[in-house]
């Protein structure tokens, strides 16, 4: 991906979890747009390093970014639907 | 002969870049995971807190610091190119956000302090200026080497400073969903 092509990306993504948390509020909605908002960060995180942080060069090197973030991501997620 | 395609060799910029951008991520993470932790022992209070911020300014904030991002990355493609002129202006250009960034977060400070909310407040905005605040130090750090490259674009001097602001970048992507928006 070209990094003009990433970055509209990226703003496409941060736009989409903005209105998102903007339009849902509480319930079981509200526990699937965090999940949806930390999936689209994760996403965000993702493309920065693959192609900014050019770690597409390392493809294990960006599989272990991608796993430890993702796991990050998911406890965070467990934090913040636990209560 | 050992192939050493895709290793450690491959990686962009100097080593101790990598052991930095990791090592802010764990502690960015570890201060993030506290912050939900926390978060469970008063979700209401922390939601009410939530709402003093100003979501709009922050998501505007992400779309300035991105694009400041995008325009690091091209300086740093322009200074492999050998092509300083084009590296210096999208390094200012770069600059000239960051500076948007932190003009921006000190006026939302400023806000919040004139309405009496400080650290002691309450829980949320201990973690949220400790947070918010460390990553602001980063932006004026960065914005400090961008500047400084930008007189003098060499490739491997600005693909390591170009590699700071990205990673200042990347853990702004995690820090505004779960600070700003997360419910």
């Amino acid at each position: 991906m070209t990094l003009t092509r990433t970055w509209g990306v990226l703003i496409g993504l941060s736009l989409a979890s903005t209105v998102l948390a903007a339009v849902v509020n509480a319930g079981q909605a509200g526990q699937l747009a965090m999940g949806a908002i930390l999936l689209l960060a994760w996403i965000k995180a993702h493309l920065i390093l693959k192609t900014y942080l050019k770690l597409g060069r390392i493809p294990s090197l960006l599989r272990g970014f991608d796993t430890l973030l993702g796991m990050t991501m998911i406890a965070m997620l467990g934090l913040a639907v636990a209560w | 002969m050992t192939d050493t395609s895709g290793s450690f060799v491959d990686l962009p910029g100097d080593l101790m870049i990598w052991v930095l951008i990791v090592s802010e991520l764990l502690v960015f993470g570890a201060g993030l995971l506290a912050f939900l932790a926390v978060r469970l022992t008063d979700p209401a209070g922390f939601a009410l807190a939530q709402d003093q911020l100003h979501r709009v300014g922050a998501g505007i904030n992400t779309l300035i610091l991105i694009t400041s991002g995008w325009l690091a990355a091209r300086g740093s493609a322009a200074a492999h190119a050998q092509n300083a002129g084009a590296a210096r202006q999208n390094l200012l250009a770069s600059v000239a956000l960051g500076l948007g960034f932190l003009v921006m977060k000190a006026s939302e400070f400023a806000g919040l302090f004139w309405k009496g909310i400080t650290t002691e407040t309450h829980p949320f905005f201990t973690f949220y200026y400790l947070l918010t605040g460390f990553h602001a130090a980063h932006v004026l750090a960065g914005v400090v080497i961008l500047g400084f490259l930008a007189i003098r674009p060499t490739p491997y001097a600005t693909e390591n400073g170009v590699a700071f602001w990205h990673m200042v970048d990347l853990v702004w992507v995690i820090l505004f969903p779960v600070i700003y928006l997360v419910r």
